[in-house]
This record gives C-alpha cells, structure tokens and sequence, in this order.
C-alpha cells in the first residue's frame, strides 16, 4: 500500500510538469541558455531559460541543445527528441521527482540524452526514468545523488531506471557516470507488464551507489 | 521483474565499484528471464561483486577484487566463465558462492 501511494506521488508530481509540456512544437532545433528567457522562441537567436520551455518549441524528433552552462531544469519527455547539453547543462530533479521522464505512449519513439549533469541534490528520486518508447540512448551523462523513500521498493533511489512495463525497448548508455544514488545506479526493473529489453552499458562508471544495501547496476 | 518480461544486456568497459554494502552488478532473473554479458569490467570494492539470482550470466576479461562478501554469488543461476577473468582478495577466501560457475571454452 505504501509503495502504491508512493507511485501516485510520483506520478501527481510527473502530472504537474508534464502540464507545462504537453504540445509539441514547430522547431526541428530549439535552444536554451542561461540568459535565455522562457517567452522568448527558443530560437539560437532568442533562446528559452528551460528545457521544457525549449521541449514545446521543438517538432517530434527535434533537438534541444543548450548554448552555454546553465541549470534548465526537470523534463518530461512524451515525444521522440534529442536533448543535447553539450556537457555543461545541469537539470536537478524536484524533491520527490525525477530529473527527466521519458513516456511515450505507445512505445514508439526514439530519444536521445546527451552531455547532462542530472543531479538530485539530495532530495530528488531519480535522475532519469525510462517509462515508455521504442528506444533510450544516454551518453556522456552524470546521474548523481538520488535518495530514496523510506522503505524502498526499487522506484525510487535511482540514477537511471529502465522500467518499461510492455513492448519492444532497446537502451544504451554509454561514456556515463551514476555516482552516489542511494538505491540503483542504474537499474533495469519493469514493477509490471512484460517487456520485452535489449541494452548495452559500455564506458560507464558506477560507483558509491547502494547506500541504502542495493546494487550499482541492476539487471 | 514481472511475468514475461525479459532483458538481454551487456555490460562491458566499465568500472563498478565501492558500493560497499551491496551488489556490483546485480543480475536478478526472478520473475522473468535475464541474460547479463559482462566483459572487460573493473568489479572492485563491493559487498558482492557480481550478485546473479536465478538469471544467466556471460563472464569474460574482468577484474573482481576486494569484494567484502563474495566476489561472484550464484543463486539458482547460471555463471558462464570463459576463464580468463582475474578473481582476487574478494570475501570468503576468494570463494564463489552459490551454485558455482560453468566454465566455457574460449574459442
């Protein structure tokens, strides 16, 4: 019974974000900066200061690039897109929440996650969460200092969780750090349905995860 | 995992480490079917190093210290070894837990 008030938490505070990212854009790139404002295009030109902001700009596989280092906060992502932040942007995950949801109904879609510090600060529940799509690529990514809810049921704690619940998914995650997230580094566990995964981890550094008597990598 | 799900992942190239009070990689079939390939990893300063239930695992080219508890645990599942991994200084005098390993010929 905890675990499934837990879920609805979760799932009020992924409602609340996605709200401010329902539509789909017009833009096959947009663009945030840290001197970016969020009414502005999100054009190179005239970039938007979030990363949801630029995810509304952007047509279904487009990209989102970050201009200059930056904090362009938490991202639900419910289309196939690329977020390229270019090693200098930082998106810290709201307390209880998740720094990026990928939840593409239908299973369909591929997305693309590259060059971010994801960071849950210590209040956080997981970096990045994969719910949804045909396929999931992570490279040159820092997933770090995720906590868990009390009694931890493997939802909550995680840098990366792979947990599709139907479909075909395949994910990768290459030249990437999970660093010091207190239930799964990174952590491949459907809570129901029947996926059916393919996933490669390669060049990854996984360590100081498991405060809380878990694994570093999960499969 | 769930009823039907499964999983075929690789792991390879990587360090995983100083997770000092659980798994390395943990490899968990329980409810499904998962196939773990492991290659040319750095496995180091874990509780369990490598931590298989009731899952397969392909285990090649890694390097498995100083792992408190056992380097490698086999609970009910399957551990292939090509035999060319360096298992050392792990707990339980560098004994694999469990059902043990299968060894494969290296082509």
């Amino acid at each position: 019974m905890k675990s499934y008030g837990l879920r609805l938490g979760l799932l009020s505070v992924t409602a609340v974000i996605a709200s401010a990212s329902a539509q789909a854009g017009t833009l096959t790139r947009s663009f945030v900066s840290s001197a970016g404002v969020d009414s502005n295009g999100c054009t190179i030109a005239a970039p938007c200061a979030t990363f949801a902001a630029a995810y509304n700009a952007v047509a279904a596989d487009g990209i989102i690039a970050a201009l200059d280092p930056g904090k362009y906060g938490p991202l639900i992502i419910t289309m196939p897109v690329t977020v390229n932040g270019n090693g200098w942007a930082a998106i810290t995950g709201t307390a209880n929440g998740n720094g990026i949801t990928v939840n593409i109904s239908g299973g369909t879609g591929n997305v693309i996650l590259t060059g971010l510090e994801v960071d849950g600060a210590g209040a956080a529940y997981n970096g990045i969460v994969f719910e949804s799509g045909a396929s999931l690529t992570i490279s040159d990514c820092i997933v770090k200092d995720f906590v868990a809810a009390s009694s931890p049921t493997g939802n909550t704690g995680n840098g990366i969780w792979i947990g599709p619940t139907a479909g075909t998914v395949v994910f990768t995650i290459v030249n990437t750090v999970a660093l010091n997230n207190a239930y799964y580094g990174i952590s491949y566990w459907p809570q129901s349905g029947n996926a059916t995964v393919t996933g490669t981890i390669d060049h990854v550094f996984a360590a100081h995860n498991t405060t809380g008597g878990s694994s570093s990598i999960q499969l | 995992l769930t009823g039907g799900s499964s999983a075929i992942v690789s792991v390879s190239n990587s360090v995983v480490s100083n997770s000092t009070t659980g798994n390395g990689i943990y490899s968990n079939g329980v409810g499904g079917t998962v196939t773990t390939t492991i290659d040319n990893d750095q496995i180091s300063n874990n509780a369990y190093g490598v931590n298989v239930n009731t899952a397969t695992v392909l285990l090649s080219r890694s390097v498995i210290t100083q792992n408190s508890q056992y380097g490698i645990n086999n609970s009910g599942g399957t551990v292939d070894t090509f035999q060319d991994n360096r298992s050392l200084a792990n707990g339980h005098s560098n004994a694999v837990g469990g059902s043990g390993l299968t060894t494969t010929p290296v082509d």
